[in-house]
């Protein structure tokens, strides 16, 4: 399966998930997050996952990854984000342990 | 920091997938660690404080950090909904110390925000004493030592939020989480 970039928002709450929407393209994740949503990279392989999280929120402007913490809630995804916002938000990716649920 | 130290935050930011996937395994295994480490010490604390470590402050933006007298005053708005103001006020036992975290830790000229912290509970000669440090998104830690520590919440009204035009000075609703 290869990856796959979807709309996505953080589920109310404290659980810090990551819901995701439709599928859309790099040009329309590029584009959103330059508003300062949020989109999710999803897809069985880890590090491609993450190699198109970091395409997407490069194309943005410098960017950098941070990972999972307690602070950010339980199911939170590790993510790329820009080093100095605006624009506000995440490219967030799955990994093996991480995944993404579907919004409802 | 005992469990996200410098070295294993800087592997994490590695361009090389190899010492990037083994460093993203080896947070996770410190993230548990640190759950564990918290679910150990947190029935011994104060509710106020058990409160305050479930507060989510990750990308809170700090809108400013105060000094008076012994007390430290750091004030957060939070990233997530409803973005509520947290004012922190820590009685210092101790000087804070600031210094860099990241090889690359950026300058305090432009806005920053908390990334991730680590807590904990020391007892010292019959006193309870607590630690918090935080690293913040320009790259820098702050070490606190405090003997307690007030929080208050509050919505924040101004900077208005997109599509305001006034500052809504109204209780908010109460939120169930």
């Amino acid at each position: 399966m290869i990856a796959t970039i979807h709309e996505a928002e953080r589920a109310s709450g404290p659980s810090g998930a990551v819901l995701y929407g439709p599928e859309i393209t790099v040009d329309a994740a590029v584009a959103l997050r330059k508003t300062g949503k949020d989109v999710v990279v999803r897809g069985e392989d880890h590090r491609a996952n993450r190699k198109l999280a970091s395409q997407v929120e490069s194309a943005v402007g410098p960017a950098e990854r941070q990972d999972p913490h307690k602070q950010a809630g339980p199911m939170v995804l590790p993510h790329y984000q820009q080093k100095q916002k605006p624009p506000e938000g995440h490219t967030f990716y799955e990994t093996n342990k991480r995944k993404a649920r579907k919004k409802s | 920091m005992k469990f996200f130290g410098r070295e294993l935050y800087e592997r994490c930011r590695s361009d090389d997938p190899a010492i990037l996937d083994a460093a993203e395994d080896e947070w996770e295994s410190a993230l548990q660690q640190y759950e564990q480490h918290l679910q150990a010490i947190e029935p011994h604390l104060p509710a106020h404080l058990r409160e305050f470590l479930g507060l989510l402050l990750h990308d809170a933006m700090v809108q400013s950090i105060g000094r008076q007298d012994d007390r430290l005053v750091l004030i957060l708005r939070k990233d997530i909904p409803p973005r509520d103001l947290i004012i922190l006020t820590y009685e210092l036992e101790r000087e804070p110390l600031l210094e860099p975290f990241a090889p690359s830790a950026r300058d305090w000229t432009q806005p920053t925000d908390f990334n991730f912290d680590e807590f904990d509970v020391l007892h010292e000669d019959g006193q309870t004493v607590y630690t918090q440090e935080i690293v913040f998104g320009n790259g820098w830690l702050l070490r606190l030592r405090f003997r307690n520590l007030q929080v208050t919440r509050a919505a924040a009204v101004f900077p208005l939020e997109v599509g305001a035009s006034i500052p809504n000075l109204s209780p908010p609703i109460a939120q169930s989480a």
